[in-house]
């Protein structure tokens, strides 16, 4: 992988990665650091010489050990928090106010949802990630990760009627 | 809202283009090739430009150990990385060894301290500068500092008075700067600022590299020098400085059209102002020269040198790693500049924002 080839899929993923993270840690701008974090390790490990065979699935799989790192080591923002202060969505524009009053909804959707279900969900729903470059992701088997999908798309038709 | 909604409005979610481009920029800089680095193009193009009086075996040996993909790979690393040890010792160490003259291990030993300020202006905009990688570079810094000392003093010993000051000038500068940054995270720390790292290891609030080391050397050491200089000896030591400031002014200027389209309009205005006050000084040490007023000369010129090797410094850390370093308008030139780094990362972050405004 050669500079220009990972800025290339900085312009494809980022936004992909920001969203990731964003629906992990529920703050733009620690988002916005961890996808910034996520590049920079994945050109760290090309640079030490680590195979990488599929760039999106590294990508997603790097994200994750950051936001691991990050949940243990704050404490994750509470939806009661979050509805007190508002969400973090950007600047104050008129357009994106209504946005965050929609992102509030869908928050509230997402942060319920155990993050064994919620993962996989976004991954495939938002990111558009097949169930292989999942299961390599979060490294488990592509059965599991079906099935874990099934269930996490029962339980939010059971708990919300959409 | 049915799920297919929730997922649209999920995919809405996504950087605002700016924010992007600022992240781009800085990858960029993080995965430039090797060969493009500031640092190892004019390094190894000085290596190669002392070739000819090495014996041949011992250009072999050169070229098998630069030539190696470690030994280049090892040119873009910092303080914590894998190959830092190499660049330091193994790079450096050959390079030393290959410089003959007291000229031009004066030289290679100024270098050596600037690539360590690069080194840290380096880590402070990655966000690594964590203790761990602090100390490797304050240690290093320490040594490359003493060996300079130990050279300036050698020449002053031997009368080499203009050279004396011009490499002074180089430590000093870069000390001056180093300092500036030390000071950036000291306020950073006071401030509680929420974070000066895109790295979660280096959350705690960092060490400053010790005092000490900075402290050693004076920064009045060249008005100093002029008191020790026999009068005498003032005009070759004029004459001397007179040719290393033309050379640097000449430098900074060829670099400010090199690279402009590269740098902030805030950064060039100051490149130019401090060019323009190194030009001025120049003049009127060229006419202290004709009246043959030589230790007016040697001082004047010795500022214009400095003056022009700060606009320099200033310039370099603005290419390389965006990072705006400020000096009070009405500057001095015995080291009471007050620099100023932006205070924190995020503030980079927001300045170079605003410079790729100003660029639209």
């Amino acid at each position: 992988m050669g500079n220009q080839e990972f800025l290339k899929a900085y312009d494809a993923y980022a936004d992909a990665i920001f969203r990731h993270c964003y629906f992990r840690v529920f703050n733009r701008e620690r988002a916005k650091d961890l996808m910034q974090e996520t590049f920079a390790k994945t050109w760290e490990y090309f640079q030490k010489g680590t195979v990488i065979e599929n760039l999106r699935a590294f990508l997603y799989k790097v994200a994750n050990n950051l936001i691991i790192d990050e949940s243990r080591k704050r404490q994750m923002t509470s939806l009661e928090e979050m509805q007190e202060t508002g969400f973090d969505v950007g600047d104050n524009s008129h357009k994106q106010m209504e946005f965050s009053a929609e992102t509030g909804q869908l928050m509230k959707f997402i942060q319920t949802l155990d993050v064994k279900y919620r993962e996989p969900i976004i991954m495939k729903y938002v990111d558009d990630l097949s169930l292989k470059e999942i299961a390599e992701a979060l490294g488990e088997t592509e059965n599991n990760i079906a099935v874990r999908i099934h269930r996490g798309i029962k339980r939010i038709q059971e708990k919300y009627e959409v | 809202m049915k799920f297919e909604e929730l997922v649209q409005k999920a995919k809405k979610i996504s950087l605002e283009p700016r924010e992007k481009a600022v992240v781009r920029h800085w990858l960029e800089h993080l995965a430039r090739p090797v060969a493009n680095s500031l640092v190892t193009t004019t390094h190894f193009q000085s290596i190669f430009s002392r070739f000819k009086p090495v014996p041949i075996l011992a250009s072999i040996m050169l070229m098998s150990i630069l030539s190696g993909g470690i030994s280049f790979a090892a040119e873009n690393s910092l303080p914590g990385d894998l190959l830092y040890p190499v660049k330091v010792q193994v790079n450096e160490n050959v390079v030393g060894l290959f410089s003959f003259t007291e000229d031009s291990k004066a030289n290679w030993e100024a270098r050596r301290v600037e690539r360590r300020l690069e080194e840290a202006v380096g880590l402070a905009f990655r966000g690594n500068l964590d203790s761990g990688r602090q100390e490797i570079l304050a240690n290093n810094f320490e040594k490359q500092i003493i060996k300079l000392e130990s050279r300036i003093v050698k020449m002053e010993s031997e009368a080499k008075f203009a050279r004396a000051t011009e490499i002074s000038n180089r430590l000093e500068t870069a000390i001056a700067i180093r300092e500036k940054i030390a000071a950036k995270f000291e306020s950073s720390a006071d401030a509680e600022m929420p974070t000066i790292s895109f790295s979660l290891e280096s959350a705690a609030t960092p060490k400053i590299p010790p005092k000490s080391t900075i402290k050693r050397v004076s920064p009045e050491r060249a008005t100093k020098l002029t008191q020790e200089i026999k009068p005498e000896q003032f005009q070759s030591a004029a004459e001397g400085i007179q040719k290393a400031a033309t050379a640097k002014i000449s430098e900074v200027k060829n670099f400010l059209t090199k690279f402009k389209d590269r740098l902030a309009n805030e950064t060039r205005e100051q490149a130019r102002i401090r060019l323009a006050s190194a030009d001025q000084t120049f003049l009127e040490g060229d006419a202290k020269l004709k009246s043959k007023d030589y230790k007016m000369a040697f001082d004047l010129f010795r500022q214009a040198h400095r003056v022009a090797q700060e606009a320099k410094l200033i310039l370099q850390a603005e290419k390389e790693y965006k990072i705006q370093i400020q000096f009070n308008s009405n500057h001095e030139t015995d080291g009471k500049e007050q620099a100023k780094l932006w205070p924190s990362v995020r503030h980079e972050k927001v300045e170079l924002n605003r410079n790729l405004n100003k660029n639209d």
